[in-house]
């Protein structure tokens, strides 16, 4: 039963495809603004049931329809609960993990529809990072692209928290690896 | 449409109507415990099936006390206010 409940405790961060000695050091999802922002959205829609419970009150009552209200609105948040869900699964499968040997890009479109990427830290030639506007400047969150030495295309880590710290990671290892490298040869 | 026949048609739309909300619910479960890399995404795969078992079985508890009845009988008001609408015009 320990065992069981564990996984609500502690992880080490483990994915698919984990190489044998490799270690995540950094896992970013999207700013939880992002999804802040859509679980207010359905707590206005939450409220609609008890607005319209409470405007159509006594027509409801005078009808004798109150009953088959309450069950429409039964439905209508068991409706709501899995669509909030599904929202909080898409934002939580869209990762971006930095391990002491690649980048990976892993982004859910749809329950069936999954991108994952891979680069290697030391094909990695510059990151940019752009913040667009008031409230990414504010909360601190941005896009990060990684261009790599080939025309292929950059890797983008999208509205990701503190974009500049996470920059200076990478670099970091970047660096870190490159002199690993240069040491193996 | 003989009452028998609408009543095996109700149960079977409410029938696949559960299947299908309980296929969408285990679908969410499965990508949050399977592609999920840390412990946020169990956590939020073990409040999401809590909450849908607590509101799949009020919405039960609720139907089998609603009387579907009166509806019935609002539909059929409707429907014979309509007909003699016609037959006047």
């Amino acid at each position: 039963m320990k065992t069981i409940f564990s996984v609500f405790k502690n992880s080490d961060n483990s994915f698919d495809e984990q190489e044998d000695g490799e270690n995540v050091t950094i896992l970013l999802r999207r700013h939880p603004f992002v999804i802040i922002i859509k679980i207010l959205a359905f707590g206005v829609f939450a409220l609609l049931p008890i607005i319209l419970a409470t405007a159509l009150y006594s027509f409801l009552n005078a009808q004798e329809l109150f009953g088959i209200f309450i069950f429409a609105s039964s439905i209508y948040y068991l409706v709501l609960w899995s669509l909030l869900f599904y929202s909080l699964t898409m934002y939580t499968l869209d990762v971006w993990i930095v391990t002491d040997k690649r980048v990976i890009d892993s982004t859910q479109h749809g329950f069936f529809n999954r991108n994952i990427s891979e680069l290697h830290l030391f094909r990695i030639q510059d990151i940019t990072v752009k913040i667009h506007g008031v409230i990414e400047t504010i909360l601190k969150f941005g896009d990060l692209h990684i261009q790599t030495a080939g025309a292929e295309e950059r890797f983008k880590f999208l509205q990701i928290p503190k974009p500049v710290v996470v920059k200076d990671e990478i670099m970091r290892q970047v660096s870190e690896n490159h002199s690993h490298h240069k040491e193996d040869l | 449409m003989d009452y028998l026949t609408y009543k095996v048609l109700v149960t079977a739309v409410i029938a696949v109507t559960i299947f299908v909300y309980w296929l969408f619910n285990f679908t969410i479960i499965y990508h949050l415990a399977r592609f999920g890399v840390g412990t946020q995404p169990k956590k939020i795969a073990f409040i999401f099936f809590l909450g849908s078992i607590g509101l799949f079985f009020a919405s039960v508890f609720i139907f089998a006390r609603t009387d579907f009845s009166i509806l019935k009988n609002k539909l059929e008001d409707i429907r014979t206010n309509s007909f003699s609408l016609n037959q006047m015009r």
